[in-house]
């Protein structure tokens, strides 16, 4: 008998019934802090051991950006619309449509020192995104926070890209190297807030 | 005075009884909890939050309570756009930001952010969370994932599920499930949000449409407008998803425990024998007034000089009864009418000392003269020949026996003559109860099947408690035969001295004045309990 009212007393209630107002609470939504350095999806970024050793890659320049923009607004027909915009240790990458004609893909690249080159035309069809949706600001400034809180993880690329976007709409995708190697992406919304860490 | 009680209570017990369906009927229409009737193991429920910002961003909480304090792993799934993922306020590294896997312990609550999952129109916005992938429900896209397949040591079972979603400036939003059943939600006051509850039978992925209605709400103002109005935006995405899966939408119900209708009708019947138990109360009090004025005044009462017919004397006397005033009694009716006829022989030349002689072949007309013979006749005699002197002719220890024994004949013999029927008739009362008792099965009321047994048995304790009374033709015969006691008792002052050795002389005049009030003397000497009545 004891087993049965014990049994019974721990069992799942017979009936339910809508909850009390006060027994659900409105979520909230996430701000953007002033400081990138405390955006709190990168509590889920974890660095790895690697006995002291420091990343053997190079990080990305985030300030090569705003150059490479710059220089490409002074070609004779700058695009709206970009295909792909990557920042890496030494250069930016750009790729648009030639006179916004789809298919008739280049890609710029920017060297500090050496300028902007602009290739040759190939056929693509990579969708496109607007280059206002580009603040040239916010990749220095996100290296720089990401340099400070996890000095022994380096940045080795910053892209941005529809297909690197995945469903987040379009973001920032940034890749992670440590002493070990590839360690993760993290993904980061135009307008800053770190929305995603992706661990490999 | 006891049965003055019971004859009051029974009516009352059977009323309050039979109440008791329509008063079930009428709580019934109040909301019905949802029983969970097979609880799955390892997750004793679900609760999902979601609030919507300006840009028509979900904001969402998913709480996960197993009910255990086993440690579990959790595979976390996060629809299409889902981001800012956390899990017990921890940022957790995705996969794509998407997949994650946690272990937990007790609860859990997995909170992310979700652009995208509202769409406005014109007149209103579509939140959704349900997706179709293969013609197939996509889990991700749900309000939360199958919890049976990512939640280890879940059992297949019925999930509770409670939600909320927060909707600023909007208060008329409506529900559909897929997957989920015994719906039920409320809009809080005011607006701003609804609560819903309802089962996850299996524990697996419950999907999600809000329909919000009104395109001014705060959630909505700061999305574009497509074409179209937001039901028939509704329609399609309905046809879309139902077409693709067979699956059907589920809403919030009305709660169905009651159906007003039947309360109604078995308030309306309970109501019928309420009425004729008062109708009849009134009735018997404006009839025992009536009777009471009757026995102290002659005058109100008609006389007749004529006997109306040849009704025995005991059924005379039965009629008129309490509306008779003076000493009467059917036995002495009886027995004068059986020596009228020499069935029997009263001598003497006394009123106070005669002597009745019952031969052994000495037989009546009807029952109850055969009843009173045999009750006159001692046991050991049995058939044969009796002579009792009197008065009193009866013996007092047997006097109550005989007089509710005699009663009880003089009774079936008035029923049989259509003089007598029952004050409540059995058919009506139990006929009620039987329909009220049907009506409440139909109806789902508790204890229906209880009272379509109980309630027969209820009537008939009543009918049999509140008696009988005089039918139509034992009114229409009282009338008459208390008109001819009143002359019998204002005409011949003969009468009312005449002792029982007289009726040769006086004939039936005397056994109808002994039966109708209007020959006491008579009356007294030959009634079993020495007084008026019997």
């Amino acid at each position: 008998m004891a087993v049965v009212v014990v049994l019974g007393a721990c069992s799942e209630p017979a009936t339910i019934d809508v909850r009390a107002a006060d027994d659900i609470a409105q979520p909230t939504f996430a701000t953007l802090p002033a400081d990138l350095t405390n955006s709190p999806q990168l509590d889920a970024l974890v660095p790895r051991d690697n006995v002291g050793l420091p990343p053997t890659s190079e990080p990305a320049d985030g300030t090569l950006l705003a150059e490479a923009l710059a220089a490409l607004a002074a070609t004779d027909e700058p695009p709206t619309m970009l295909t792909r915009l990557s920042i890496y240790g030494d250069d930016v990458i750009i790729g648009y449509y030639r006179r916004g004609v789809t298919g008739l893909s280049v890609s710029a690249s920017y060297r500090r020192g050496d300028g902007l080159y602009v290739g040759e035309p190939s056929f693509s069809e990579a969708p496109t995104f607007p280059l206002s949706a580009v603040d040239p600001g916010l990749a220095p400034r996100m290296l720089d926070a990401l340099r400070r809180r996890f000095p022994e993880i380096a940045v080795v690329s910053v892209d941005m890209d529809v297909g690197l976007s995945y469903d987040f709409g379009l973001c920032w995708y940034l890749r992670l190297e440590d002493a070990r190697g590839g360690l993760g992406t993290v993904f980061v919304d135009p307008d800053g807030t770190v929305i995603a860490v992706d661990l490999n | 005075m006891l049965r003055r009680v019971v004859r009051i209570l029974t009516p009352v017990v059977f009323v309050a009884v039979m109440g008791l369906l329509p008063l079930l009927a009428w709580l019934d229409l109040g909301v019905e909890p949802i029983d969970v009737g097979n609880p799955a193991d390892g997750l004793r429920s679900i609760t999902w939050a979601g609030a919507i910002n300006d840009e028509g961003r979900l904001s969402i909480a998913i709480t996960y309570d197993t009910g255990d304090d086993i440690t579990r792993d959790l595979d976390i799934r996060v629809p299409p756009g889902g981001r800012l993922l956390t899990v017990d306020g921890d940022a957790v590294p995705a996969d794509i930001g998407r997949y994650a896997s946690v272990r937990i312990t007790s609860t859990a609550t997995v909170r992310f952010e979700l652009p995208g999952a509202v769409t406005r129109y014109r007149d209103g916005g579509i939140v959704a969370l349900a997706g179709v992938t293969n013609d197939s429900i996509d889990s991700d896209r749900a309000l939360f994932p199958c919890a049976i397949c990512y939640l280890d040591g879940v059992t297949y079972g019925d999930v509770p599920v409670y939600g909320r979603l927060f909707v600023d400036g909007s208060d008329d939003v409506e529900l559909h499930f897929l997957e989920m059943k015994s719906i039920r939600s409320e809009t809080d006051p005011g607006g701003g949000s609804v609560r819903f509850v309802g089962i996850d039978p299996g524990g697996t992925a419950v999907s999600m449409v809000a329909v919000l209605h009104g395109g001014d709400s705060a959630a909505l103002a700061g999305l574009a407008m497509r074409d179209g109005s937001v039901d028939d935006a509704w329609d399609r995405l309905r046809t879309d998803i139902e077409d693709a899966t067979g699956e059907r939408f589920n809403a919030p119900v009305v709660p169905d425990g009651g159906n007003p209708v039947f309360a109604i009708i078995l308030t309306a019947l309970l109501g019928v024998p309420v009425l004729y138990f008062v109708v009849r109360a009134l009735w018997d009090v404006g009839a025992g007034a009536a009777a009471r004025r009757a026995r102290t005044d002659d005058s109100s009462v008609l006389s007749a000089t004529t006997r109306p017919d040849d009704l025995e004397p005991a059924l005379a006397g039965l009629v008129v009864g309490d509306a008779g005033c003076g000493k009467q009694s059917v036995v002495a009716a009886t027995l004068l009418e059986l020596a009228r006829r020499n069935v029997i022989e009263v001598s003497g030349d006394d009123a106070r000392r005669f002597s009745i002689c019952v031969p052994a072949e000495a037989r009546g007309h009807t029952k109850f003269e055969n009843a009173v013979l045999t009750a006159l006749r001692p046991v050991t005699s049995g058939t044969g020949p009796t002579e009792v002197t009197g008065p009193p002719v009866w013996h007092s220890s047997q006097a109550a026996l005989v007089d509710k024994t005699l009663q009880r004949v003089l009774f079936a013999e008035a029923r049989r003559a259509g003089l007598l029927r029952g004050r409540v008739p059995f058919l009506f009362s139990a006929g009620t109860a039987v329909a009220m008792s049907v009506i409440a099965i139909i109806a789902g009321v508790g204890l229906g099947w209880a009272l379509v047994f109980v309630g027969p048995l209820l009537a008939m304790a009543t009918s049999a408690a509140i008696g009988q009374g005089l039918s139509a033709k034992g009114r229409s015969a009282r009338d008459r035969w208390s008109a001819y006691g009143a002359w019998l008792r204002k005409s011949d002052a003969q009468l009312a001295r005449a002792g029982a050795h007289e009726v040769k002389t006086l004939g039936d005049t005397l056994v109808y004045a002994a039966a109708l009030g209007g020959a006491p003397v008579a009356a007294e000497s030959l009634s079993p309990t020495g007084r008026a009545k019997a």
